[in-house]
C-alpha cells in the first residue's frame, strides 16, 4: 500500500481537524479540550515526528468513555453518538500511515460532516458543509498524485459542477419514505425563549437574544397584521402560589375548537425554531392546526411533542380570542390569590375599585401606571421582601413581566378573572418579502387577558401604556435598550444592526435563509408530491416512463445510428464502386474517367464531362462544392446506359 | 471436465474476446474501446457511507442531510468522467523487439506520450510495477522490468496500465496488447575453444576486408561505436568511416563463422549455449564473428547490431 509523503499527510491532518472541529460545535466544551488535545498529539506526531504513547489511544478512548458517561448518561442519544464517531475520528487520526488510512478517514469524515446538519438546518450550514465536502475531494486528487493544489481544488469544482444536476435530479424525484425506526433526538438544545412559569425577579434582565424565534409567511400578502396586531400568543399563566404565575396542566384544557362559523382573520405558515417545548405563538386564536398539534380551550395549541428541530407549521388564526363559558371551578381557579400576600397592592386595588365602579377600574389602573413615575427598564433595581409590593411602592421600575403581574394581582383582587399571556409582541417585516414577519428572542412579552362579563376575554397590555415605543419602534430604536450596561461585543453588535445597508444585506440573507429552511422543512412526502405535479403535472408511472423516453430515446437512436441515420455520404467509396461498376481501374481521377466514359457513351459525353468535372472541383480545387451537387453527380454516372 | 481446464477455456476465451477487441499493434492509443472502468473497493465503501447518510435523512426525516447525501453520490457519479480522461488520448510505443539472455535483466522499454490535459499516477503492472506521471504535451520512456529463466522467443505479455486518479472511486484500466518480440538467447556457457568451433572452409573473404590498405577504415554502420568513428574524415564533410574495429584484429586470431555443428557441447541446447558464449565473446573482444546454426548463417561483422543479430538467432534456433 502506498505511503504518504509530508505534504499529503500535513493536508489530510488540516482537513480532518476542521472537520472534526466543525463537528465538536454541537457537542459540550470538555469534548472540545479532550479533542484538541488529541488533534495536538496528532500535529506534533505528524510534523515533528513525536512518537505517539502506546498508551495514549486507550487513554483517549477511555477520556471519551467517560465524559460521554458522564455528560449524557448513555451511549445511545444523538450527541452521545457524534461524540463517539468524532473520538474515533480522533483516534484514527494518530495512525494514519497510508494512502488506505486517509481514504478511511475522508469516508468517515464526510458522514460525520451530515450529523451538523441535524442541528442546523441554516442555509449557511449547509453550504459551509458542502464547501467542506469539495475540499475533502480535492484531498482525495492531492493524494492520488496530482502537485498543485490550486488545480486539485480546481478540478474538485469541476466535478462538483457535473454533480450538482445529478444531486439536484435525485433531491427532487427520490421517494421521501416514512422513518424506518425510531432514532434517538437531539437532547442538549438549549432552551430558549419562554418557560411555562413565570416569577419576578428571576431574571435581571431581560435577554436581548437576538436570535430568529420563529418566521411566519402570511399567504395573503395584503393580509399581514399591523404592529399593534402583532400579540403572539404562547402559554397562559393561570395558577398563581404568591411566587409563579404557572400554565395550566394541558389535561383541565383540552377543549373543541368552537363552531367554525368564522373565517379565520390570517392564514400563515411559522417556522419554529427548535425550542425543546410544546408551545406554539399564535396570533390571536387558532382557528385551524396540523394533526400534530393539539388544540386548548384558550385558543392556543400545543404540539403533541417537544419542538426539537426546525418545523414548519400552516396555521389559520382568528383576531379575536377565544370565549368559552366560564365554569365554577375555573372562575375560582382565575380569581384566586394566595391569603395574606401584596397587602399594599391589593388595597390599592380596593380602592381604586371604590372610586372607579365597573369596568373602568382596569383602565385607570393602567393610567396610574402611565401617571404615577413607573419607568420601563430592562435592568430593573432588585426588588426586596414582597416583590409586588415592593415593585408597585419603591422601585417603580421594571419590564413587562413587572406589569403584567402587578396588573395580574390588582385585576384578581377586584373579582376579575385574570390570567398572564406569555409569547412574542412584534415581528420585523421581510424588506425583501414583506409578507414575512421575523420574530426574535428578545420580542418575547408579557401581557394580561382579563374576563370582562359582557366581552369576554379582553387584552390588556400595562407595558404599552408605559412605553408605547414597545410596540412600533424596531429594537434598536428603543430608548430602553440605549446606555444600558452591555458588553463591548454586544453593543457593537447592535451597533452594526442599526446601520441600513448591513440591515438591509441582513433582511436579504435572512430572507435566502428563511426561504432555505421553509423549503427544506416543507419538502417532505406531500411536499414533493406536489412539487412533482407542479413541473410534471399528472405524475404517474406511464408519464415518468414517457419523459424518460423524451430524454433518452434522441441519444439512444443518435448513439446507435442504424439504418435509418441518414449518412453522410462517403464520396471515395461511391466513386470507387463506380469505377467498379465500369470495370475500370481504381486510381482513374474523375477526367481520366470522364475520357473512358465518353469513348462508351459517345452520344451522353456532354453530361459525362460536366459531371466529372463536378467531382474533379470536388476533390481538386479550393472551391467549395455543395454535396448535393456531387451526389448528383454519382448518381447520374451510375446510372449511365447505353 | 476438470475445473482447471475450465479455467483454462474460459480464460482463452477471454484472450480471444480482448484480442478482439485490443487488437496487438506496435502503437496503442487509449479510447473508449479498449479503457475500463469499475468502482474499486473505496468507491464501494463511499457508496456504503452515502447509503448510510441515507438512512440517517430517512429517519431524522432531515432534507439537509438528503441533499448532502444525494450530493455525494452525484460527485461518485460525476468522478467516473475524469477518471476516463486519466488514461484517455494517451498513446504507448514500442519497438518491434528486443532481445536479452536468459537469466539476466530484460528490460523493454515502451515509449508514452499524451496530449491534453496532465495524466497522474499511471500505474503499469506486469511481474513488478512501475508508476508514472506524465504532464501535458510530454513524452517519456517507461522502463519494463522482466525477467526470463527459459530461453525462447516470447510475445510481450499484456501489460496492465491502470489510474484511479483523482478521487480513487473508479479505476480505469487497459490491457496494452504491443506487438513486440523478446528473444531470450540461452545461458552463456563454454564447452568449445574458438579454434575447433570456427570451421575450417571458414569464409574469410567479408566483403570489408578484400584490400589490405584500406582495412583500417570502414562505412560506418548503424551499432558501431561513436569511439569508432573516423572523424577526421567526418568533420572534413566526407561519409562516417569507423576505423578502431578493424584495426584491433589481431591478425593471429582466428578469424570465421561459429559453426554450430563443431561446437563440443553434448546437446542442442548446450551447443546453442556455446555459441552464445563465443558471440558475447567475440564481441567484447572487439573481433568480428559470424554464425552458422543449421537453417540460419549470419555474416561476419561487429557491433550491437551484430550482436543482437545473433542472440535472436540463438533464440529462435532453440
Amino acid at each position: 500500500m502506498r505511503a504518504l509523503d509530508a505534504r499529503q499527510a500535513r493536508m489530510t491532518l488540516g482537513l480532518i481537524s476542521l472537520s472534526v472541529a466543525v463537528q465538536l460545535l454541537g457537542l459540550p466544551v470538555s469534548f472540545m479540550v479532550v479533542s484538541g488535545m488529541l488533534l495536538l498529539a496528532g500535529w506534533l506526531h505528524w510534523l515533528w515526528y513525536w512518537p505517539v504513547p502506546k498508551g495514549l489511544r486507550f487513554l483517549g478512548l477511555m477520556a471519551f468513555g467517560v465524559m460521554i458517561f458522564a455528560q449524557f448518561g448513555n451511549f445511545f442519544g444523538l450527541e452521545p453518538m457524534v461524540a463517539l464517531f468524532v473520538g474515533s475520528l480522533l483516534l484514527k487520526l494518530l495512525e494514519v500511515r497510508t494512502q488506505r488510512d486517509v481514504y478511511l478517514l475522508v469516508a468517515l469524515s464526510l458522514f460525520g460532516l451530515a450529523t451538523p446538519l441535524l442541528f442546523n438546518p441554516e442555509l449557511w450550514w449547509f453550504l459551509a458543509i458542502l464547501a467542506l465536502a469539495v475540499l475533502h475531494v480535492s484531498l482525495l486528487a492531492i493524494l492520488h498524485g496530482q502537485r498543485s493544489s490550486r488545480r486539485a481544488l480546481r478540478g474538485a469544482a469541476a466535478i462538483l459542477w457535473r454533480a450538482l444536476p445529478l444531486a439536484a435530479l435525485l433531491f427532487f424525484i427520490v421517494p421521501r419514505l416514512p422513518p424506518m425506526w425510531a432514532v434517538p433526538m437531539a437532547s442538549h438544545q438549549s432552551l430558549t425563549g419562554l418557560s411555562d412559569s413565570l416569577r419576578l425577579g428571576a431574571m435581571d434582565s431581560l435577554s436581548r437574544d437576538a436570535s430568529l424565534a420563529f418566521s411566519a409567511r402570511f399567504d395573503d400578502p395584503d393580509n399581514v397584521p399591523s404592529p399593534g396586531q402583532r400579540y403572539w400568543r404562547s402559554l397562559m399563566l393561570v395558577d398563581y402560589d404568591g411566587d409563579h404565575w404557572m400554565a395550566a396542566d394541558v389535561s383541565h384544557l383540552r377543549g373543541k375548537k368552537p363552531s367554525a362559523s368564522q373565517t379565520s382573520d390570517w392564514d400563515f405558515s411559522l417556522l419554529m425554531s427548535p425550542s425543546g417545548q410544546r408551545w406554539v405563538p399564535v396570533l390571536g386564536s387558532a382557528m385551524e392546526w396540523p394533526n400534530a398539534m393539539e388544540y386548548l380551550a384558550d385558543g392556543t395549541v400545543r404540539a403533541r411533542h417537544p419542538i426539537h428541530a426546525r418545523q414548519l407549521i400552516p396555521l389559520s388564526a382568528d383576531q379575536s380570542i377565544v370565549n368559552v363559558p366560564l365554569s365554577t371551578p375555573w372562575w375560582n381557579r382565575l380569581t384566586a390569590l394566595p391569603p395574606g400576600l401584596h397587602p399594599q397592592t391589593r388595597a390599592y386595588a380596593r380602592s381604586l375599585g371604590n372610586q372607579y365602579p365597573g369596568d373602568e377600574v382596569l383602565t385607570e389602573i393602567l393610567k396610574q401606571f402611565n401617571e404615577e413615575n413607573f419607568s420601563y427598564t430592562l435592568q430593573p433595581s432588585p426588588l426586596v421582601g414582597d416583590k409586588v409590593d415592593s415593585f408597585m411602592f419603591d422601585t417603580k421600575q421594571g419590564y413587562c413581566e413587572h406589569y403584567a403581574v402587578a396588573f395580574a394581582v390588582m385585576a384578581r383582587e377586584l373579582g376579575y378573572p385574570t390570567r398572564i399571556a406569555t409569547g412574542y409582541l412584534g415581528g420585523e417585516e421581510s424588506r425583501v418579502d414583506p409578507s414575512t414577519l421575523m420574530v426574535y428572542q428578545y420580542d418575547a412579552h408579557a401581557w394580561v387577558e382579563v374576563w370582562l362579563s359582557d366581552q369576554g376575554w379582553v387584552r390588556f397590555d400595562p407595558t404599552a401604556w408605559i412605553n408605547p415605543s414597545r410596540i412600533e419602534s424596531p429594537p434598536e430604536l428603543r430608548p430602553e435598550w440605549q446606555g444600558a450596561n452591555l458588553p463591548v461585543l454586544e453593543e457593537l453588535a447592535w451597533l452594526l444592526r442599526g446601520q441600513l445597508w448591513l440591515s438591509q444585506l441582513r433582511h436579504a440573507t435572512e430572507w435566502m435563509n428563511l426561504n432555505w429552511m421553509q423549503f427544506m422543512a416543507g419538502f417532505d412526502g406531500s411536499g414533493q408530491a406536489a412539487f412533482l405535479k407542479r413541473w410534471l403535472g399528472k405524475v404517474d408511472v406511464s408519464t415518468m416512463l414517457m419523459l424518460l423516453g423524451v430524454f433518452i430515446a434522441p441519444g439512444w437512436l443518435w448513439y446507435s445510428r442504424g439504418w435509418w441515420w441518414p449518412k453522410k455520404t462517403d464520396v471515395a467509396k461511391k466513386y470507387r464502386q463506380l469505377l467498379a461498376q465500369f470495370r475500370l481501374p481504381v486510381h482513374l481521377t474523375p477526367q481520366q474517367l470522364a475520357q473512358q466514359l465518353s469513348v462508351r457513351f459517345p452520344q451522353q459525353s456532354e453530361l459525362i464531362e460536366h459531371e466529372c468535372s463536378v467531382l474533379q472541383s470536388y476533390w481538386y480545387t479550393q472551391v467549395a462544392v455543395e454535396m448535393k451537387h456531387v451526389e448528383s453527380a454519382l448518381r447520374k454516372l451510375k446510372d449511365l446506359k447505353q | 471436465m476438470s475445473t482447471l481446464s475450465l479455467r483454462q477455456a474460459w480464460q482463452q476465451r477471454w484472450r480471444r474476446w480482448l484480442d478482439k477487441r485490443i487488437p496487438a499493434r506496435t502503437e496503442q492509443v487509449l479510447n473508449h474501446r479498449n479503457i475500463f472502468i469499475f468502482p474499486t473497493g473505496f468507491g464501494a465503501f463511499y457508496l456504503l457511507v452515502t447509503v448510510l447518510l441515507f438512512t440517517i435523512g430517512l429517519n431524522y426525516q432531515n432534507n439537509s442531510v438528503y441533499a448532502f447525501c444525494f450530493f455525494l453520490v452525484a460527485v461518485f457519479v460525476a468522478a467516473i468522467m475524469p477518471t476516463y480522461q486519466n488514461l484517455q488520448g494517451f498513446r504507448c510505443r514500442v519497438s518491434s523487439s528486443s532481445t536479452t539472455i536468459a537469466g539476466g535483466p530484460c528490460d523493454v522499454k515502451l515509449y508514452v506520450s499524451a496530449a491534453g490535459v496532465d495524466r497522474f499516477q499511471l500505474i503499469f503492472r506486469h511481474e513488478s510495477e512501475v508508476a508514472l506521471t506524465l504532464y501535458s504535451g510530454e513524452s517519456k520512456p517507461v522502463h519494463l522490468g522482466m525477467l526470463y529463466a527459459q530461453p525462447g522467443v516470447f510475445p510481450l505479455p499484456l501489460v496492465k496500465l491502470a489510474s484511479v486518479y483523482p478521487l480513487g472511486f473508479f479505476r480505469a484500466w487497459t490491457w496494452l496488447s504491443l506487438e513486440h518480440l523478446i528473444y531470450v538467447a540461452p545461458k552463456p556457457k563454454q564447452y568449445s575453444e574458438i579454434e575447433q568451433l570456427i570451421s575450417a572452409r571458414g569464409d574469410r573473404s567479408s566483403a570489408f576486408r578484400q584490400d589490405d590498405d584500406e582495412l583500417e577504415l570502414r562505412e560506418y554502420r548503424h551499432g558501431d561505436s561513436a569511439r569508432d568513428i573516423y572523424w577526421r574524415k567526418a568533420a572534413a564533410g566526407g561519409q562516417l568511416l569507423s576505423k578502431a574495429r578493424v584495426l584491433q584484429h589481431s591478425s593471429e586470431a582466428p578469424q570465421g563463422l561459429l559453426d554450430y555443428r563443431l561446437s563440443q557441447a553434448p546437446s542442442h541446447a548446450l551447443k546453442l549455449a556455446d555459441l552464445c558464449y563465443w558471440v558475447l565473446r567475440c564481441e567484447h573482444l572487439g573481433q568480428p564473428y559470424g554464425l552458422m546454426l543449421p537453417d540460419t548463417v549470419i555474416a561476419m561483422d561487429c557491433g550491437d547490431v551484430q550482436k543482437n543479430r545473433c542472440l535472436q538467432a540463438l533464440a529462435e534456433a532453440l
